[in-house]
């Protein structure tokens, strides 16, 4: 029995020795080496901007294309710049907004105005000038002809009137011109006489001064019947829009 | 034992190919996130402003009877009873620059039991009266010479004949809810070298001219800017 309780004993004491003598083992091994090589990531940037024009033009006329090409002060203008540090593609769309949203019911709407629309890549080099949606150098577009045009890279909101599709890579410039104005052949007629309301009345003298007809011969002025013809006004305006989305290679 | 052990390896497969799949469309979700970019700009604007022509006729209008022959001196005398007023009225609520304007002639049916007489017979002249009776300058001034009807230049497809003239058909407006008024006086006779030989008291033939003024208008185009 006491042999046995030695025994017991002695392989208790073998044992521990045996996990002792392994663990300095392994603490004799262990070590731990850093590198020296740095490994860091810094995030570069995508900066977009329209610089814009815009125009206020009151108390204009039915005109042809070519007068209103070569009106003044009748041109939206979006310089579309971008600047990035790293490589990106942004693809973007470009679009008229807010179509006639001020006055939707007057006589002036979207099958009256014209535009003409074209971009400008190289202001050294006017052969690289491209006029858009169908417009010329000589030639306009109704508006309304641009109506069912959507986005190619953000279908969500250029939904209509679009201008132009494009991508935009590094640091570049891009610029918008469009040029409005309310068409001669407005209600398809070309002047007041014929685009108008007739309304006559009796009695009139040429000079407002005068009512009656003896007042108004003594002075010089005509008595008479007065046929009137009028063309109302109307107010027509846009927004330009422009909604842009990286382009991933794998798309 | 092999069955269960192949059970798992199965199971772990398809979760590894889950969470690459549910990690790829992650990426790419982030990656669209990054950078989009909406921009708006201000509102351009184009209006068309009102704008109105009237053509005032007088009461009196020209009813000469036995009318004969005669030279230009004497029909550009033609009193007031034998001449007929007119006034063209242009209105324009903005600025729209210049509304031009044509004053045309247009030939009526004569009455029953009379014989048109050929517009080349008919003599016609214009002048412009003075703005006021009491201006200093009180002469008519006249827009078209003694013309015969025929001479005058005749417009396409609308059978009318127009007067036209650069300096008085044409309104100026270059300021706001600006009238402007020009007062017309036509007179009509026959021309002198107009063979009358043929009228005769007796005669069967009895002859007459009658005619309409119209005016019709349109606008210069130019864009004022504010």
């Amino acid at each position: 029995m006491d042999n046995k309780k030695v025994l017991t004993i002695s392989i208790v004491a073998v044992v521990v020795l045996v996990i002792a003598i392994i663990s300095t083992s392994y603490a004799t091994f262990s070590a731990q080496i850093s590198g020296e090589k740095e490994n860091k990531l810094t995030t570069g940037y995508v900066t977009l901007k329209c610089d814009e024009e815009v125009f206020t033009l009151n108390d204009t006329s039915p005109m042809t294309d070519e007068e209103g090409i070569a009106l003044e002060s009748n041109e939206a203008v979006c310089t579309l710049s971008s600047e990035m540090k790293g490589e990106m593609t942004v693809g973007y769309d470009i679009a008229l907004d807010d179509v006639d949203a001020e006055t939707p019911d007057d006589d002036l709407t979207e099958n009256d105005v014209k535009v003409q629309i074209y971009k400008i890549t190289n202001e050294q080099d006017p052969a690289q000038t491209k006029y858009l949606q169908g417009t010329s150098e000589n030639t306009g577009t109704y508006i309304a002809n641009l109506k069912e045009k959507s986005g190619t890279y953000d279908t969500e909101s250029v939904e209509n009137y679009l201008i132009d599709s494009d991508k935009i890579t590094g640091t570049t410039q891009v610029i918008y011109k469009v040029k409005a104005w309310v068409s001669n052949n407005k209600n398809g007629v070309e002047n007041i006489q014929t685009n108008s309301v007739t309304n006559s009345d009796d009695g009139v003298c040429s000079n407002s001064e005068y009512n009656t007809q003896a007042e108004c011969e003594s002075a010089g002025e005509v008595w008479g019947n007065s046929q009137k013809s009028t063309q109302t006004g109307g107010t027509f305006s846009f927004k330009l829009k422009i909604g842009a989305t990286q382009i991933l290679e794998d798309e | 034992m092999f069955e269960e052990k192949e059970k798992n390896k199965n199971r772990g497969l398809t979760f590894t190919i889950l969470g690459i799949f549910v990690l790829l469309l992650t990426s790419a979700g982030i990656a669209i996130a990054v950078y989009t970019w909406n921009y708006t700009s201000d509102e351009n604007r184009i209006s068309t402003g009102d704008i109105s022509m009237s053509l005032l006729e007088s009461t009196d209008v020209i009813s000469i009877e036995n009318a004969l022959p005669m030279s230009d001196t004497k029909g550009k005398q033609l009193g007031k009873n034998e001449s007929f007023d007119f006034a063209v009225t242009t209105y324009a609520s903005g600025k729209p620059g210049d509304i031009n304007y044509s004053i045309s002639i247009t030939e009526d049916a004569v009455d029953e039991g009379y014989t048109k007489l050929g517009s080349e017979n008919v003599k016609v002249y214009l002048t412009v009266l003075p703005e006021k009776r009491n201006d200093a300058y009180q002469q008519e001034i006249e827009v078209v010479a003694p013309t015969k009807v025929s001479e005058i230049i005749k417009e396409n497809n609308t059978g009318n004949f127009t007067f036209k003239d650069e300096q008085y058909s044409k309104h100026s407006h270059t300021s706001s809810g600006s009238t402007i008024t020009t007062k017309y006086r036509l007179r009509m006779w026959v021309d002198s070298e107009v063979d009358a030989s043929d009228w005769k008291k007796d005669s069967d033939s009895k002859y007459q001219y009658k005619l309409k003024i119209g005016t019709a208008g349109s606008i210069k185009p130019i864009g004022v800017v504010e």
